[in-house]
């Protein structure tokens, strides 16, 4: 009996080792895209989400990922995640990694910043993340518009949608920026 | 860390597919959180067009990923709930051949998507979506695509 419930034992450690390595192997190989969505999703369970941020601290962001994520204005990612602490302190793990917060995003064509994808979504948590951690807010897209300018155009656009908090954030910052 | 890139499919009037409230179910399929949004916006030929190739790439996406990843979305991933498993079904069936690249015509006789495949897409597509529900006109230079991370065929990685 004693010496099945050692092999039992056993069997069960080396199953929970195994499962952790692989679950490991497979974050710390995976893009730092996925393991962000892995990461963001609350859905999953919390064993795998704490997983994928020790990952994501560990072992990423890889060269090739932070390539990627430059194409793409990659930075909105993160900032959209809803504890904005926890945000920053993603956003400053890409940042001193080598992602560029004013990157353009050049896969879809649209010219946008992680600002100006903040903006359109109407999210001043993230647009208040973005230019704290140094988003600029005078860059433009490939139709000569300003985060501030896009903001104010859906807020015409679809007056049914509150965009005044971040019309604020971004004039204020417009203005801080002008006035330096 | 290999990368593939899908594209949105250009979808002709004639072949849209999907009316106005199914493409509505579409996009609150990807964008739960946008729902109040997506319920007071007039689903026009362009956004219902756009809701079709969401469609089709989400479930062209699905057939790439490995082994690996179809384990851990079947034990710890939501399933599609059934009235959008409706829609993809009726989007397979109807769609044209060269659209996809990677599913299969058997595959497509019990079409899926798995949940990484559309939460990737949602994030990808976000700011289009956005433009799109802002009735701002979406511009784009070249081909709009969205590129998977980590992704070839027959090999166990994650979409």
């Amino acid at each position: 009996m004693q010496k099945f419930l050692r092999w039992s034992g056993l069997a069960l450690v080396f199953l929970v080792a195994s499962t952790a390595g692989g679950i490991l192997y497979e974050f710390s190989t995976t893009s730092t895209f996925q393991l962000i969505v892995v990461y963001m999703d609350k859905d999953n369970p919390a064993v795998i989400r704490w997983s994928a941020k020790q990952a994501f601290y560990a072992f990423h962001p890889g060269e090739e990922d932070v390539e990627q994520l430059n194409r793409e204005a990659g930075a909105r990612y993160v900032a959209a995640l809803p504890d904005s602490e926890e945000a920053r302190s993603v956003l400053d793990h890409l940042v001193s990694n080598g992602v560029d917060i004013n990157s353009v995003d050049k896969v879809s064509g649209s010219g946008f910043t992680a600002l100006h994808a903040a903006v359109l979504s109407n999210d001043p948590g993230t647009v208040e993340v973005l230019l704290n951690e140094g988003a600029d807010p005078s860059l433009t897209d490939h139709e000569g518009r300003t985060p501030l300018d896009l903001a104010q155009l859906a807020g015409r656009n679809r007056p049914d949608r509150d965009f005044g908090r971040v019309l604020e954030l971004l004039e204020q910052a417009s203005f801080e920026g002008s006035a330096r | 860390m290999s990368e593939t890139t899908l594209s949105l499919p250009d979808i002709p009037d004639s072949k849209v597919v999907l009316n106005e409230r199914e493409a509505r179910e579409v996009l609150v399929f990807f964008w739960p959180s946008k729902k109040p949004v997506i319920r007071t916006t007039t689903m026009t030929m362009d956004l219902r067009r756009y809701a079709q190739a969401l469609l089709v790439v989400a479930i062209d996406g699905s057939y790439l990923i490995g082994f690996v990843q179809i384990l851990f979305e079947v034990v710890f991933r939501q399933k599609p709930g059934a009235s959008i498993k409706k829609l993809i079904g009726k989007v397979a069936r109807k769609s044209t051949k060269h659209w996809w690249k990677h599913a299969t015509e058997q595959d497509l006789e019990d079409p899926r998507i798995y949940e990484t495949v559309r939460e990737a897409i949602a994030w990808k597509q976000r700011s289009k979506v956005e433009q799109r529900l802002n009735h701002i006109p979406v511009t784009s230079r070249g081909r709009p695509t969205i590129e998977f991370g980590n992704v070839e065929p027959g090999e166990q990685v994650w979409v």
